[in-house]
């Protein structure tokens, strides 16, 4: 098993924040703090935190089976954005003020609109991000960064200057370069921490004001490098993929005699692994960061090394045995990688599986099945 | 030949001049096939909405693989093609046009000869892609296929629906960036080709579409009348000279020979059907695999008025002198018709996002009775929200919606007994609806 010790004070605050993820929020805000949900790790943090807003990342529930989305959502959509959708209108994301919706996928393209007519938070924010890389392109998202904190000033009440956008950056490239530093201590065979813990950590420090995430991964981070029994050496394995925002299916995994060892989803790598440069121009190091340097598919990248290249550099780095590339249905930005991708990772030596999931936990037995097929292949 | 061999076919078109709309495909796909035995980098494959203007004024040839799927599914061999992609590891979820495709694609890779019964002899391969960023296939599709030819992929990047289009400030932002993408796409083929940019030549082809945007919006201006001249099977049939010909002098000759045929028949008060009780809005794409369906309805009295697919832009003024910057308003205000007006900044996308205030102008303009409400699976762009617009529809105008699941070129998900039972209890809906109005 993959436990944190019980001594654990920041892995066992991490499950705490884990099982409770809104609490926090829900504290904050009822001492006057405006909360803001947010989408896809597109949705610039650095400047609802400069606002002295929180920013909270919205996420779905593998387990809620989808009861009122489908009332007003097409059932052929991104089903982690239905069930989010559902537990909107549930009433479960009552706490949260707002809510930013980037253009990242066909998708989500138009998704603010059904936030506006049925939850109807005060502030409904979609953002446009270009998907090529051009200077062009830069130009286009700095402006939209600008209205962007433009509307959130307007929310806040309050200007934004340079200096604390400058001080928001910092703050978040230090949650960055402390979760590549946790990630790091996966690299041992075995590895200090497990990929359930790693998810957890991430997940639970995007529920929480970021300086408060900072004390908590520094709390982490010696717990892990202290304790005396990490994980078991077993098969490493990197996961590829859409959302996975809830780490049953990595303990299914690693239940499964496996340690993941290196994600490469938006719940993973792709939010913390580069960090913002620092300059006088912050939007602009905001716009080169979140359209340049995030890994997801949904961005142009010319060639086969631009897009999958940091993927064998992580197999490498992380001595990988085996990839999982898990697609979620209607995710036409992975799907439509899958073939050349596996291709690409197969010729690198690298054994793969592939796997088209619903987002929620059912058909376990046969996943089950799979997964340990897959391991025992390759160990 | 029994009634769904006919569908098969293909559906009977109101006006004369729809039905030249194959061969005119027939003919650009012959010419690019001849251009490409020239050898001279002179075919394009595009997606949807691309500026053809800019292509044509250097001589490349602009084939557009969304069409060619719909050509396939017309045909029934895109469902074919579908598997195909399936086979090679594509999910089922992936728009049919691109599946299609990449089925066509990798058929074309494995022969020296394409075989005798590919839809309209296919389409030649490409010395060029021309990919843009408005759905997920249209930038990864190409790049999917793993051909080794040169690849342009733009932002095709709208504001918000609720945005207001006419504020100078977020117009200049999205018109320039349209503007320096199209400067870069103009780079990259003088690059490719190593011809020049004839500037005078593009001014010209740009005037002439011009002239095809406009005709076009008039045409569906005339559809208003009754009884309905030209059905939405017209309709969806004459988008190709619209939309993938558009610059040419065909395009032009087709549009205007269109126009003077719908107005012949609104003057002499001629009708698609003989007895035109019933008409209808179609909402959504047009189930290729089967277009037919048109005909079906027709046979019970109602008749497709007008669709929210593909509807003409407003006509605008643009300066041809300067072509990429009028090129770039017209992208900025493509596919909003009705925000386009000054003041209308509220009524949202003409396709995309199915706003009511688009409905409550189409079924007023039109006379609608009903709406017919397809859903496509694996279009994302296009679906989500249909069902949004579905209730908006029943509770705000309340008139009746039929809307049936289906797919633009996959035949698999869609059942046809399915669909007329439901078109039959529809009509029965639509008469009783009319005998209360009564």
């Amino acid at each position: 098993m993959h436990t944190a010790d019980k001594t654990s004070s920041g892995l066992a605050m991490v499950k705490e924040i884990y099982k409770n993820p809104s609490r926090r929020a829900e504290q904050l805000k009822s001492q006057g703090t405006k909360v803001i949900g947010y989408y896809c790790c597109l949705s610039p943090a650095e400047i609802m935190t400069a606002a002295n807003l929180l920013p909270y990342r919205i996420r779905g529930d593998v387990h809620e089976p989808i009861t009122k989305a489908d009332i007003y959502l097409d059932t052929n959509l991104c089903p982690y954005l239905r069930s989010s959708f559902d537990l909107a209108v549930k009433g479960k994301y009552d706490f949260l003020n707002g809510v930013v919706v980037p253009s990242s996928c066909s998708n989500i393209r138009r998704f603010h609109i059904f936030w506006k007519d049925h939850v109807q938070p005060t502030y409904v924010r979609f953002l446009n991000v270009p998907h090529t890389l051009r200077p062009a392109s830069f130009n286009f998202f700095k402006a939209e960064l600008a209205d962007f904190k433009e509307s959130l000033e307007e929310l806040a009440e309050g200007e934004i200057s340079d200096k604390r956008l400058n001080e928001a950056i910092e703050f978040h490239n230090e949650n960055r370069a402390l979760l590549r530093e946790l990630c790091q201590l996966r690299k041992p065979a075995p590895p200090l921490l497990s990929g359930t813990e790693m998810l957890q950590t991430v997940i639970a420090g995007m529920t929480i004001p970021v300086d408060e995430t900072n004390r908590l991964l520094k709390s982490v981070i010696k717990d892990v490098t202290t304790r005396q029994k990490g994980c078991e050496k077993r098969a490493r394995l990197l996961i590829y993929g859409s959302v996975i925002d809830n780490s049953d299916f990595i303990q299914l995994v690693e239940n499964c005699g496996a340690n993941v060892v290196i994600e490469d989803i938006c719940f993973g790598t792709r939010a913390y692994w580069h960090d913002v440069e620092m300059s006088e121009d912050p939007l602009g190091s905001l716009a080169r960061y979140y359209l340049g340097k995030i890994m997801c598919p949904r961005t142009y990248r010319e060639t086969a090394e631009d897009r999958f290249g940091h993927i064998i550099r992580f197999a490498k780095d992380f001595q990988v045995d085996g990839i999982i590339l898990y697609a979620v249905r209607f995710c036409d930005s992975v799907e439509l990688e899958i073939p050349e991708l596996r291709e690409y990772l197969q010729q690198a030596g690298l054994p793969v599986l592939h796997i088209e999931s619903d987002y929620t936990m059912s058909g376990l037995g046969v996943l089950r099945t799979r997964i340990q097929a897959f391991v025992e292949m390759i160990q | 030949m029994d009634d769904k061999e006919e569908h098969r076919k293909g559906p009977t078109k109101s006006t004369e001049t729809a039905n030249d709309v194959g061969k005119i495909v027939k003919r650009w796909y012959t010419s690019a096939w001849e251009a490409k035995q020239r050898e001279d980098m002179n075919v394009a494959w595009c997606m949807m909405s691309t500026p053809t203007e800019i292509l044509l004024a250097m001589d490349i040839i602009p084939m557009f693989p969304e069409e060619y799927s719909a050509a396939c599914a017309a045909k029934q061999a895109a469902s074919m093609y579908c598997e195909k992609a399936e086979t090679a590891g594509f999910s089922v979820d992936i728009c049919s046009f691109c599946r299609a495709g990449l089925g066509y694609a990798s058929t074309y890779s494995e022969v020296d000869k394409l075989p005798p019964e590919t839809p309209y002899g296919g389409i030649p391969k490409p010395d060029m892609f021309i990919s843009r960023s408005s759905c997920d296939p249209g930038y990864k599709w190409f790049q999917a296929l793993q051909w080794d030819v040169p690849m342009w992929v733009y932002d095709d990047i709208w504001p918000p629906l609720e945005a207001d289009l006419w504020d100078e400030r977020m117009a200049r932002r999205y018109i320039n960036y349209y503007s320096e993408q199209f400067k870069g796409l103009v780079a990259f083929l003088e690059k490719v080709t190593g011809r020049k940019m004839d500037w005078g030549r593009l001014s010209q082809i740009l005037a002439d579409s011009q002239e095809v945007w406009r005709l076009s919006y008039e045409i569906n201006q005339l559809r208003k009348a009754v009884p309905s001249p030209m059905a939405t099977q017209d309709h969806m049939a004459a988008v190709l000279p619209f939309w993938i010909l558009t610059g040419t002098k065909e395009a032009l000759d087709f549009t205007r020979r269109l126009y003077q045929e719908v107005r012949y028949r609104v003057d002499n008060k001629i009708g698609t059907i003989p007895n035109e009780r019933y008409r209808l809005l179609w909402g959504g794409m047009a189930p290729y695999h089967n277009m037919g369906i048109y005909n079906y309805f027709e046979k019970l009295g109602a008749v497709f008025a007008i669709e929210t697919e593909y509807l003409p832009n407003i006509p605008i003024d643009l300066d041809v002198s300067n072509p990429l910057e009028a090129l770039a308003k017209r992208e900025y205000f493509s596919g909003r018709r009705p925000r386009s007006i000054p003041g209308g900044s509220k009524l949202g996308d003409a396709t995309i996002g199915y706003p009511l205030e688009l409905f409550l102008e189409l079924v007023k303009d039109y006379q609608v009775d009903g709406v017919v409400m397809h859903f496509v699976r694996s279009c994302r762009l296009v679906s989500v929200g249909q069902l949004r617009a579905k209730q908006m529809l029943e509770q705000h105008l309340n008139i009746p919606v039929m809307s049936f699941e289906g797919d633009m070129a996959d035949a698999r998900v869609y059942s046809e007994a399915e669909t007329e039972k439901m078109a039959n209890t529809f009509i029965e809906m639509l008469e009783a609806s009319k005998t209360i109005k009564r």
